[in-house]
């Protein structure tokens, strides 16, 4: 574990460097290229409804009449505190706006992940006992039928099947955007699943792969061979080494699981920030844009750190390799 | 025709005060007290059942409650339907009668038309528990002045008097021949008395249905109020609506979630359909306006190219594809449409060949290009309506960029600049009386867009002349020569203009459209068994 520390706080500090350089991305993104705030927010053409007064005024008010380090060093330090701003049609701020509609997808894609990993484990375990088999063709195929399926497809057939069709989900969420959050995770099932499809596929072929190439390795035939039960080798054995390619593959599905809520909430009409992200680009509401952006990767990188935390722990290959350089 | 000279149109309202039923745009109702106003009657036969609940959901979306700092304020309402909650004095019917809501009757004092007598209701209970009386009325209306709620009473208002517990009298600045179609208004509600910070902020009203929880972006929920002042009304115990797009409320309606859609995509009544459901189609519905900012140096502040733009649209072919209605919808760039009885039509709206003329006229005969017009779908037929507009006049060699935002927000944005006019924008215009309808032109900023000129002074010198007429005959050729000014000048440009449209369920009953969204009301709706 002592050798651990190291390394996880070169991890932090590399998170640290990748979520200021996130930041400038997105200060440049929004902010400078390729005007600034002001005229990211009104299209060239509509300049003529501003009198070049106004133009200082409103720049004056964005602080745009600073130079662009010191502007950054805000931007920088303003997200990283959390403090988003206002908006900029209604001066309220984002923090207020975009609050509940985070938690509520935060709720949607934390279900989703341990309803992925849940399922993909399950399903990568039972198709690698017998490569080939049966069940195993039945889950590879289907997964990759899925895997093909966008998340806008998944979540309308989803409505049709079983909220129009079977009657057992709505088909529409009315839960309200501040509601207690067990009516949020009730509201979720649908959405949850419909954002597990196309993201298990992809888990479930990475696992199924580590798992066969497992349960084929040396280590794996003497174990066999010394008697140890099938079971115990897969899960005791093949598994953790199996997960670690996977593991970095949930990295990236947490990536994923951001911008399918967005097509997903949509369509459920969940309260979550998808839609809220949805409306402030087409309002160009930079600092809720701005909030969304920063907030998502941060999101991201903390995923792919536990990921990293969790490779460490599960392969020491990983820790000796990291250890000597 | 004979002429009614203003002292004998003063006494005919006297008798008609007298004269239980009667009505008129000066008009007046009176019934018992507690019995059912005959506006209020259900349709024969009808067999009326108690209990259950109206789920719908509402196509329109969140224009105004979706950017509100409080869903409990009536203002934010219009996308939620607002007489589920809150009464006004006035309801305008679905055939555009006036009706007493929490008025009882109503009449000018004398002949100048500046003061107005009304008389409200006995016996009228808020949700808190507390007896509505003139102060509340008062303070009610004093609020909306402070608050703005209207352009349409704001401008001709100078103060509101409490006349006794019921009594209350309104003293206006200038003679105003119809002033009861404004309190109609579905902004200038009666709410309780309170202070200036907290009126109309909690949510209260005297409607049917008590508010329960409302989410700005989303929806609300109310139960029955069981102290409603239309005695054995409302039948439903809770009601609920959902801001919804086309398709999501498609799905709820097939589900079993929705048992109503407001405002449907017209394309869509088939759907609706062959899932059992019942479509009612009102006789008229919301215009689209494009309103025109001539206060900077823009292409169109030359009459010649906003007159080619109007003769440039097919507004058949709208009518047609997007309603599957040809012929019913006519407009002439008022906000007048063929439901007024006093619309003046223009001589002939689509002529492309006059359009090319008008726009060599103006120094382009090879066409020209326009700045971008901003609109938001608020319905959802808008972004289809406007793809013909814009085709349409690329016939006339006129090249618009017609941009879609997002409705919430909409408003906010088009303001952001060139106060107090805005961007160039789509108007959503809700059909009313011609008094309203082209008053705007007068009031409404935005609408105005900066019209001025010779035409618009004599605009506004004959509208001033045309409210303060008692003569309902001479007033409907006034208001006809009225529309010829806007015509031949044409300020704004209305594109086409919709029947709004609701599907049921077939256990809803009496649920009906409304050419004015806003004026939907809930009390007389029942599910049957």
């Amino acid at each position: 574990m002592t050798r651990m520390i190291p390394m996880i706080g070169r991890r932090l500090a590399l998170s640290f460097v990748i979520l200021s350089l996130t930041a400038l991305i997105v200060f440049l993104g929004t902010e400078v290229l390729p005007g600034d705030a002001i005229t990211a927010t009104i299209p060239a053409e509509e300049l003529a409804f501003y009198t070049p007064q106004q133009i200082a005024e409103m720049r004056h008010e964005y602080g745009l009449d600073r130079p662009v380090y010191l502007r950054f060093l805000e931007v920088w330090q303003r997200l990283f505190s959390l403090d988003f701003g206002t908006t900029i049609v209604k001066r309220e701020p984002v923090y207020d706006r975009i609050l509940h509609p985070m938690i509520n997808s935060a709720i949607l894609a934390g279900v989703a992940l341990a309803v992925m990993l849940a399922a993909v484990i399950v399903l990568g375990v039972l198709a690698s006992l017998r490569p080939g088999g049966r069940l195993d063709n039945a889950i590879s195929g289907t997964t990759l039928f899925t895997y093909s399926m966008p998340d806008f497809v998944v979540s309308n057939i989803f409505v049709i099947v079983f909220a129009v069709w079977l009657g057992l989900s709505p088909a529409v969420i009315f839960a309200s955007t501040d509601a207690p959050k067990l009516t949020i995770l009730a509201a979720a099932i649908l959405p949850v699943v419909a954002l597990c499809v196309h993201g298990a596929a992809y888990q479930f072929r990475l696992l199924r792969t580590g798992m066969i190439e497992a349960l084929n390795s040396d280590y794996a035939e003497r174990a066999q061979l010394a008697g140890v039960p099938a079971w115990r080798i897969c899960i005791g054995h093949a598994l953790p080494s199996a997960l670690i390619p996977m593991l970095n593959g949930t990295a990236a599905f947490v990536a994923a699981l951001l911008s399918g809520s967005v097509v997903v909430e949509s369509v459920f009409k969940f309260p979550g920030i998808g839609s809220e992200l949805l409306r402030a680009l087409a309002q160009r509401e930079i600092p809720i844009i701005q909030a969304i952006a920063f907030l998502a990767a941060l999101a991201v990188i903390v995923a792919n750190l536990i990921a990293d935390i969790a490779v460490l722990a599960l392969d020491p290959r990983v820790r000796t390799s990291s250890r000597h350089g | 025709m004979s002429v009614m000279s203003k002292r004998e149109f003063l006494q005919l309202a006297g008798f008609s005060i007298a004269a239980a039923g009667s009505q008129s745009i000066l008009g007046i109702t009176a019934f018992a007290a507690d019995s059912i106003p005959d506006w209020a009657a259900l349709p024969q036969g009808a067999t009326p059942k108690s209990g259950g609940k109206l789920v719908y959901g509402q196509t329109y979306p969140n224009w105004a409650v979706g950017t509100s700092n409080n869903g409990k304020h009536p203002y934010y309402w219009i996308d939620l339907l607002t007489r589920s909650i809150w009464n006004c004095l006035i309801w305008i019917d679905h055939d555009f009668n006036l009706r007493g809501e929490l008025a009882e009757s109503w009449a000018p004092v004398d002949e100048t038309l500046k003061v107005w007598d009304f008389k409200l209701r006995e016996g009228v209970m808020f949700h808190n528990g507390k007896e509505m009386t003139s102060e509340d009325a008062v303070a009610s209306i004093n609020a909306h002045i402070a608050q703005k709620g209207s352009s349409f009473i704001n401008k001709w208002f100078d103060r509101v008097e409490a006349r006794g517990k019921y009594g209350l009298r309104f003293i206006l600045n200038a003679s105003y021949a119809e002033w009861p179609y404004a309190l109609a208004e579905y902004r200038i509600v009666i709410v309780p008395a309170a202070a200036p910070d907290l009126i109309l902020a909690d949510g209260i009203g005297t409607g049917p249905f008590k508010l329960v929880q409302v989410d700005n972006r989303r929806g609300f929920q109310a139960v029955r109020n069981e102290n409603y002042w239309l005695k054995g009304r409302p039948f439903l115990d809770e009601i609920e609506g959902y801001v919804v797009n086309s398709q999501t409320a498609i799905n709820g309606f097939r589900s079993g979630q929705f048992n109503a859609v407001f405002n449907i995509d017209p394309t869509t009544a088939g759907q609706y359909e062959s899932a059992g459901g019942q479509i009612h189609k009102s006789k008229g519905g919301d215009q689209f306006l494009l309103s025109l900012p001539k206060n900077l140096n823009l292409i169109w502040n030359d009459p010649r190219i906003r007159e080619a733009i109007s003769l440039s649209i097919d507004r058949d072919a709208i009518n047609k594809i997007i309603y599957n209605d040809p012929g019913t919808w006519v407009g002439n760039d008022t906000h007048m449409s063929g439901i007024n009885p006093e619309f003046f039509p223009r001589e002939k709206s689509y002529d492309v060949q006059r359009a090319k003329k008008l726009l060599a006229e103006a120094g382009h005969p090879n066409g020209l290009n326009l700045p971008a017009i901003v609109f938001c779908a608020s319905f959802p037929e808008e972004p289809r309506m406007m793809a013909i507009v814009a085709q349409s006049l690329k016939q006339a060699g006129i090249n618009l960029e017609l941009r879609e935002i997002p409705t919430d927000g909409f408003d906010a944005y088009t303001r952001q600049v060139n106060p107090p006019i805005g961007r160039p924008a789509r108007s959503l215009v809700g059909p009313r009386n011609p008094a309203i309808n082209l008053g705007r032109f007068i009031t409404n900023p935005t609408e105005a867009a900066g019209w001025t000129g010779a035409k618009y002074d004599a605009f506004v010198a004959l509208y001033e002349r045309t409210i303060s007429e008692p003569n309902d005959a001479q007033r409907l050729e006034m208001y006809k020569e009225l529309q010829r000014i806007v015509q031949s000048d044409t300020p704004a440009i209305v594109l086409g203009g919709r029947r709004n449209m609701l599907a049921h369920a077939p256990k809803v009953q009496n649920l009906r459209s409304h050419s004015q969204n806003w004026s939907s009301r809930f009390d007389d709706v029942w599910i049957s068994a």
